[in-house]
């Protein structure tokens, strides 16, 4: 495990989070499909498999992982540090990309990337405006000459709110 | 002879100009994006598959496969220059690459890095060629259920490469599978998990989920850790090795190119696995093991010789039999049925210039990383000292691009998002994605030749092991699996990948 693990607490059982939640995430799944498959898709017979059949194998093992990884998380002898989330760095970047999906049709590809960097650029902690506008304006005419020109990519350069 | 004919036929495909272009603009584009730092051949390959749709499949897989090997090798330029691996295949060239880099020897280390992996080049484009053509005759013989266990041994392989626990590894495989089922299903023409979405009717977009858990996840840990600093640079120094360098060179680059190639045939080694073993082969033959960890020649020399014989024996596999090794190759088979080629034994026979002008490609572009990578060493040198909260909005940039472009929707670039966020929590869980990447391209198929093997069966699973050969994978699947499990073996996991940090 390349993880930094903590040393044990005398007297005190810790659980191990991150198997903890692993495992809980696969049973999730492994339900969630399960229960998709037994409602909607047939499992035929062994030498005519419907089209249930294997996802329900799936679950099934799937299941199994999970639960050993959680059950095994509640008996752990040590619990790890944990990272604290970066979530500026996963707001941001993930708002970026929405602003790109939501402009490109709009505004076109020229816009929709310089927005989109713009917006993306200030998961950096230390990022400044003025630069960061200079930046993604390079970026935005970078990427409308190797696309669009370059490798003849089926994008509008300027969207509909320009006629294009 | 048939050899000749086809590396002739294969010159004259690899030597039309726009497969030269091509070739020469893969290699440099996975040069350059190999050197940014965590973005390794698969983020690399799915950001830029996009600029190869235009193009005739034999062109957009030769460039392909150039950026998979200048990625590479960009990704050892780092390992040497500043310690960082730029992909888990150059972790081992850090160690002495590092070393002889503070002695301000890091020329020298680029110049072993760069011969050894174009003797490796050379050696294993040969080997491909001599054994393919067999190789696929043996695949034309196989039946429904020797295809499911073959599959059934890489995907536990792909386990023990996974450097966590195996219990999530192998998680991940299933979750994997499941995944790649979404769609409809060819038999029934029933939708499976499609939320009732129209665009999920041709199943979830592989590029979409590689960029989000490759490229996006990775920008997020990046931000994480360095905040958008620039590492620090070792000096470069004289490129040209020493005779005496060179002299020590010869026979760890044999060595390597040797385990290597060996390594990457099989269905889930990959050229991670096969750098580590070379590495640790070398150390205790090399008349100079005292020198391994304070800047070894010989241990640059080996391992690149090695990830490199590796990622190019890796596409035997991928090329005779349709079945991907590793999770790049995967990406690969990915690309190829995008271009309406399907991949399988049938590859060689119905499209020979393809087949054979991609393999000479391979060590064309071998050479053209040397002379890229030598003379132009302070170009990429440069390119290191860009700060990283620069690159990374472009790089979001292209990911979006290239997603948008696969399917001309925007649906993709949302599934980009939610990929990418379950691709950095399900990390921080230490659960990986190679593993997940090899289940959901094997999903289908896996599924296909099992319905297929009980249809011929009359529904009779034994059908696996009265098949000699399907017995014989299957036994190899089950000793592996036994051996990764077993807990002296999973502590010299531990210890390796530890190692690597």
């Amino acid at each position: 495990m390349t993880q930094p693990l903590s040393t044990p607490i005398p007297g005190r059982r810790s659980v191990h989070v991150k198997d903890l939640l692993s495992g809980g995430f696969f049973c999730g799944v492994a339900i969630l499909y399960g229960s998709i498959s037994l409602r909607d898709l047939p499992v035929g017979q062994i030498f005519n498999m419907g089209p249930g059949f294997f996802p329900l194998v799936l679950c099934g093992l799937l299941m199994l992982i999970g639960g050993t990884l959680v059950l095994r998380s509640l008996f752990a002898q040590q619990s790890e540090a944990f990272e604290p989330v970066p979530w500026r760095a996963i707001a941001l970047v993930s708002l970026g990309i929405v602003v790109f999906a939501l402009l490109l049709d709009p505004l076109g590809l020229l816009l929709a990337v310089f927005f989109a960097t713009l917006v993306s650029s200030f998961a950096a902690r230390k990022a400044r405006l003025l630069p960061s506008i200079l930046a993604a304006a390079a970026i935005a005419v970078f990427c409308v000459g190797v696309f669009v020109l370059g490798a003849q990519m089926q994008a509008p350069v300027f969207g509909s709110v320009f006629g294009g | 002879m048939d050899l000749i004919t086809n590396l002739s036929l294969g010159l004259t495909e690899a030597f039309l100009p726009i497969n030269l272009f091509f070739c020469f603009v893969g290699v440099l584009l996975g040069t350059v994006i190999g050197i940014l730092p965590g973005i390794g051949p698969l983020a690399t390959i799915s950001m830029l598959l996009p600029l190869t749709f235009g193009m005739e499949p034999t062109t957009s897989l030769i460039m392909l496969a150039g950026i998979y090997y200048g990625s590479q090798y960009g990704g050892s330029t780092t390992a040497i220059l500043v310690n960082l691996p730029g992909e888990a295949a150059s972790t081992v060239t850090t160690i002495d690459g590092y070393q002889m880099a503070l002695k301000g020897r890091a020329g020298v280390a680029l110049a072993a890095a760069g011969i050894g992996s174009f003797v490796a080049g050379c050696a294993a484009t040969v080997l491909i060629a001599l054994v393919a053509k067999p190789l696929t005759s043996v695949a034309l013989s196989f039946g429904p259920p020797e295809y499911f266990s073959l599959m059934v041994i890489g995907l536990v392989s792909s386990i023990a490469l996974a450097s966590g626990s195996l219990l999530k590894a192998l998680g991940m495989i299933v979750f994997g599978l499941l995944l790649g089922l979404t769609g409809i299903d060819i038999y029934t023409n029933k939708q499976r998990f499609t939320f009732g979405s129209i665009e999920l009717l041709d199943g979830l977009s592989f590029v979409a989920i590689a960029v989000g858990v490759f490229g996006i996840a990775e920008i997020i840990r990046n931000l994480q850790s360095t905040d958008g600093v620039p590492p620090r640079l070792a000096q470069v120094g004289r490129i040209w090795p020493r005779l005496d360098d060179l002299r020590r060179m010869i026979a760890p680059t044999l060595r390597g190119t040797a385990i290597g190639s060996a390594i990457g045939v099989l269905p889930g080694g990959g050229a991670m696995l096969a750098s580590f073993i070379a590495y640790n082969v070398e150390k205790p033959v090399s008349p100079n093991s005292a020198e391994f960890g304070h800047g070894a020649v010989e241990g640059v020399a080996a391992p690149e010789a090695a990830n490199n014989a590796a990622a190019q024996t890796s596409f035997i596999p991928t090329l005779t039999l349709g079945i991907p090794g590793s999770a790049t190759m995967a990406m690969m088979i990915g690309a190829m049925t995008i271009q309406g080629v399907t991949p399988g034994p049938n590859v060689i026979t119905s499209n020979p210039a393809l087949f054979w002008g991609l393999i000479v490609s391979m060590w064309l572009g071998n050479a053209m990383l040397i002379i890229l990578n030598l003379p132009l060493i302070g170009v990429w040198v440069s390119l290191l000292k860009v700060p990283y909260r620069v690159l990374f909005p472009a790089i979001i940039a292209f990911c979006c691009i290239g997603v948008y472009s696969v399917s001309n929707s925007v649906f993709g670039v949302y599934l980009v998002i939610g990929a990418g966020m379950l691709g950095y929590f399900l990390s921080r869980l230490d659960c990986e994605w190679a593993p997940f990447v090899l289940g959901f391209v094997l999903g289908p198929m896996l599924e296909h030749q099992l319905r297929r093997s009980m249809l011929i069966s009359g529904g009779d699973p034994s059908v696996f092991v009265t098949r000699p050969i399907s017995a014989v994978l299957l036994l190899m699947a089950l000793g592996l699996l036994i051996l990764v499990s077993l807990p002296t073996t999973n502590k010299k996991r531990a210890e390796v990948f530890t190692d690597e940090v």
